[in-house]
């Protein structure tokens, strides 16, 4: 762990005001992006996040500073996401629209937003159906693969980071997104 | 449900070998000597080429999502969780007894409270002044001296 991660415990440890909010600021883009590309919802993404982060302040005691924090952060997202999966699979809720609707409202401000350059209607569709294809697959995703293909692809972690955070064999981890990108691009072929 | 024979588990074992190998080979981090295994054998078999591909095709695809930044009120939203779970006595330092441990601030407390009993116990006067056994008691006459009202 770098010198200024460790400052930085000593200073969560000690309920600094400050630090909490450097913390936050610095990995909270991440933490949402990875918790959206999970659960393909922006206010459980939203909520999850907000609860890795309250988590991570209220158990910074027992953090053991072998990792580096950072991989301790994404360690508590996974986790909290993996339950939040299965609290919403137990509900049935299978309403995963949000994200889809806000997409593509998203690309019809973008096409209309005026003073910038204006984007042909085609490609900002073009764009955001793109993005629902790929949330809706990844989605649909298990479990295991969606952790896998999230952390490598899209948040661009190192295997040897992944397998910290998953606890996994780096073997395990390799074969496992082997399959997990197999399966994933099953999924999106005929949109794709 | 019965177990897998010893050659179906070295076929699932060189399946997840062979699996890792290609995960490898896309990210660029094979060896030489394996990258040249793993080339002959792709020349070899046009399934695995296909597997090559398609997994080529899907990192580019997930290159294509966008990152979306959280939102503005998230941190303040946190803070405001923290501040009303906790009452308001989250942050700043922290008190006393959250930084020792309670069954050390009772054994301390029990102590003490064990010497001041001991103390009053051995007290003639049953208060915590001690009565100096060898210290001069007053005469009579010393008591006629003080003048009265």
């Amino acid at each position: 762990m770098s010198t200024a991660d460790r400052e930085l415990v000593r200073r969560l440890r000690n309920r600094d005001e400050q630090a909490f909010r450097e913390l936050v600021a610095e990995h909270r883009d991440r933490v949402y992006n990875l918790t959206l590309r999970m659960l393909g919802n922006r206010a459980e993404a939203e909520d999850v996040a907000q609860e890795v982060f309250i988590q991570v302040f209220k158990t910074i005691d027992t953090f053991r500073e072998e990792a580096k924090l950072s991989t301790w952060l994404y360690r508590v997202a996974v986790n909290l996401c993996k339950n939040r999966i299965k609290y919403l699979a137990r509900r049935h809720d299978r309403d995963r629209d949000q994200l889809d609707d806000s997409n593509e409202a998203a690309a019809s401000s973008a096409i209309a937003a005026p003073g910038g350059p204006t984007p042909r209607p085609d490609r900002a569709l073009e764009g955001a159906q793109v993005e629902k294809v790929l949330q809706e697959a990844i989605s649909t995703l298990d479990e295991e693969h969606r952790v896998l293909v999230v952390l490598r692809d899209i948040e661009d972690l190192s295997i040897e980071e992944i397998c910290a955070i998953t606890n996994l064999p780096d073997g395990t981890v390799k074969s496992r997104l082997h399959r997990a990108r197999l399966a994933l691009r099953k999924k999106v072929t005929k949109y794709l | 449900m019965s177990e897998p024979s010893p050659s179906q588990s070295d076929a699932e074992a060189e399946a997840e070998r062979l699996e890792a190998m290609m995960s490898d080979y896309v990210e660029g981090t094979l060896s030489l000597a394996e990258r040249k295994q793993l080339e002959a054998r792709l020349e070899q078999d046009p399934a695995l080429r296909e597997q090559l591909e398609e997994i080529r095709a899907a990192q580019a695809a997930l290159k294509r999502l966008n990152k979306t930044p959280a939102p503005e009120e998230l941190s303040k939203n946190v803070e405001e969780i923290i501040r009303r779970r906790s009452d308001g006595r989250f942050f700043g330092r922290r008190a006393f007894g959250d930084r020792v441990p309670f069954g050390v601030i009772l054994i301390v407390a029990l102590v003490a409270l064990l010497a001041l009993a001991i103390l009053l116990w051995s007290s003639s006067t049953g208060s915590l002044r001690l009565e100096r056994k060898d210290a001069p008691r007053p005469s009579p006459e010393a008591r006629d001296a003080i003048p009265r009202p």
